[in-house]
């Protein structure tokens, strides 16, 4: 009797295992903060942008109300058109050759990017339900720049004034001066390349 | 002109003082500059460690604690990685090329790291330049070994030399692997960076090491296994700690990070080494800046030093003013007198630093280098050093303008009534 009380937690155990193979990891998912890579080489400037939907948005749950299916919409809308929002100088004569703008919000059931951030945290070790739930909002963008060598400067001003409730960027920039690591905020919004 | 031959000549006439008060502005602004300049060189030496290396993977730590086991050989690992791991992005279709790094003994405190021939191909350090061996060639044998240029000087090892390596990486080692001893082959030319300081040897070598350990020490009596033997055993090891990638497309970069990060076979991290820099230098920006106070506060009370020794020459030197003033010096002769004579001390004090910086970097220079690899070139000071400088001499001048200002007053009402 006692001992198999004792066991019982570890009869569990491959059931949790269950529950969370399908995480590869725990991506951290902190609210504010979003990460910006920059990569750029030849002709080719490759954006990613990961945040969570709280920063664009303001929610993280299913919209179900129109106010909430417009503000998704327009935040959608805003993030399909990367030349305004992360201040690609107009010198550089960029143009978007592919972009995708992903998320749980947006209801893509088959969200088959290859990195899942419908993550929950690990709650499960104590054995709770998990009440909320985090979503984030990932976007991959490939520009062609005819004149890749104006893009000296990108001022993400723009950014953050669109989006407020974003108060970080974490980029990391690999340009042809090597690879750097850069907070961003509103006040210092501007990255060199 | 005849202000300054003025203010020279009565600077020599309290030569003593004068010499004490240059020599405090001296050493403050020697500690400023050196802390300056070893800040500056210490970024520039850990910038120019690595080049072109795309990521560094290891075991899921800190981005931080990764950068500096893998390629400052500070500190240790949390944890290996595998073989598998490694053969699964070694052959990853974006990777051009990938070296294993094996690390966890020394060599008299050297540290040795266990790695292969693509490592004197790709690793590059400074501007992108290559590893090039001054003398001998790349390890061949199992028992070979490559040194850095700092090992080889240091030791006074040469071509064909016959070295013991020690278990683990404290500068006291109880455990000697000396059943295998290990044959000089080459000595790689100086870098300036961490390399100079390693010895390199052959993975396989490095696991012939270990063959014969079980639970963390060596077999004995019939359980060893000679060097001889050694070499007819399988030596392919199962674990290394950390690999260097370079990829065919810099864009690619991101994505075969997530892929590693999220890899299944076990936990991994990969970062961007220049990235992961950046992240280290804030970390060490608020020591940096602590030092940086700290030795513009010693510049400020060598100053005011200056600033007491003038001011308290000025009562006895009513006599010299009242003098000037009789033979028709005008009171801003007297002002200008002592502002030019604060300026030389200053410029006396900043010379005399800048001499002694110079002079403690030929000295210290080797010793710095050996105890903490950090090369201190001896080059005529930067833009922002000059600038500094400046701002000491300004200071100064700022600072003769209280005895200026006191002296031109008082000459006015008391230059000739004065009693003697």
């Amino acid at each position: 009797m006692r001992t198999s009380s004792l066991l019982l937690p570890f009869a569990l155990l491959p059931l949790l295992a269950v529950a969370h193979d399908d995480h590869a990891s725990l991506a951290p998912h902190e609210h504010g903060v979003a990460t910006l890579n920059l990569a750029l080489e030849g002709n080719t400037l490759e954006i990613e942008l990961e945040s969570p939907a709280m920063n664009l948005v303001g929610f993280e749950h299913p919209a179900t109300s129109e106010a909430d299916k417009a503000t998704l919409a327009a935040a959608r809308a805003q993030l399909e058109r990367p030349l305004e929002l992360f201040g690609i100088p107009a010198a550089a004569g960029c143009s978007v050759s592919s972009l995708a703008v992903k998320s749980p919000l947006f209801g893509d059931a088959t969200h088959d990017h290859d990195h899942d951030h419908d993550h929950d945290h690990d709650h499960a070790a104590s054995g709770e339900h998990h009440e909320h739930v985090h979503s984030d909002i990932d976007a991959d963008y490939s520009l062609a720049c005819t004149h890749p060598g104006s893009l000296g400067q990108v001022d993400l001003g723009a950014f953050f004034k669109r989006f407020p409730a974003t108060h970080t960027l974490r980029a990391q920039v690999i340009g042809p001066k090597g690879q750097q690591g850069v907070s961003l905020t509103p006040a210092e919004a501007t990255l060199q390349f | 002109m005849h202000l300054l031959r003025l203010a020279l000549a009565s600077l020599n006439n309290r030569r003593f003082t004068a010499l004490l008060t240059v020599f405090a502005i001296a050493l403050s602004a020697c500690l400023l500059l050196a802390v300056e300049r070893v800040r500056s060189e210490a970024r520039a030496s850990f910038a120019s460690t690595i080049s072109g290396t795309d990521l560094v993977v290891g075991a899921r730590s800190g981005a931080v604690n990764l950068l500096l086991y893998s390629v400052f050989r500070i500190g240790n690992a949390t944890n290996n990685i595998r073989w598998d791991s490694f053969e699964a992005f070694a052959h990853h279709p974006r990777v051009k090329w990938a070296i294993p790094i094996s690390l966890g003994d020394s060599h008299r405190g050297y540290r040795v790291m266990g790695t292969d021939a693509r490592y004197f191909e790709h690793y590059h350090y400074g501007r992108g330049q290559p590893l090039r061996l001054a003398e001998g060639k790349p390890f061949d044998d199992l028992f070979d070994v490559v040194l850095g240029a700092e090992v080889a000087e240091a030791l006074h090892y040469r071509l064909g030399d016959r070295i013991v390596l020690s278990h683990g990486v404290s500068t006291v080692s109880l455990v000697q692997h000396d059943d295998k001893p290990f044959v000089v082959s080459g000595i790689l030319a100086r870098t300036g960076t961490p390399v100079d300081r390693t010895l390199h040897i052959s993975l396989a070598g490095m696991e012939a090491l270990h063959v014969d350990w079980r639970n963390g020490m060596p077999a004995r009596g019939a359980g060893r296994v000679s060097a001889e033997q050694a070499r007819t055993l399988d030596l392919q090891p199962t674990a290394i700690t950390a690999m260097l990638l370079g990829l065919d497309n810099k864009v690619a970069t991101f994505a075969v990070q997530r892929q590693i990060n999220e890899y299944r076979g076990e936990p991994l991290l990969a970062i961007l080494p220049g990235v992961a820099l950046q992240e280290l230098w804030s970390l060490m920006g608020t020591a940096e800046q602590a030092l940086f106070v700290v030795s513009l506060f010693v510049v400020l009370t060598g100053l005011i030093g200056m600033l007491t020794a003038i001011l308290t020459s000025l009562n006895e030197r009513r006599r010299e003013m009242a003098i000037l003033r009789s033979v028709g010096a005008r009171p801003w002769h007297i002002a200008g007198l002592l502002v030019l004579e604060a300026f030389a001390l200053a410029l006396a004090g900043v010379a005399a630093g800048l001499a002694l910086l110079y002079l403690g970097i030929l000295a210290g220079q080797g010793y710095v280098q050996s105890r903490f690899g950090l090369y201190l070139p001896l080059e005529a000071p930067s833009a922002y050093e000059w600038a500094l400088l400046g701002a000491i001499l300004l200071a100064a001048l700022l600072m003769g303008a209280i005895p200026a200002w006191r002296a031109y007053r008082h000459s006015l009402a008391d230059g000739l009534s004065i009693r003697l």
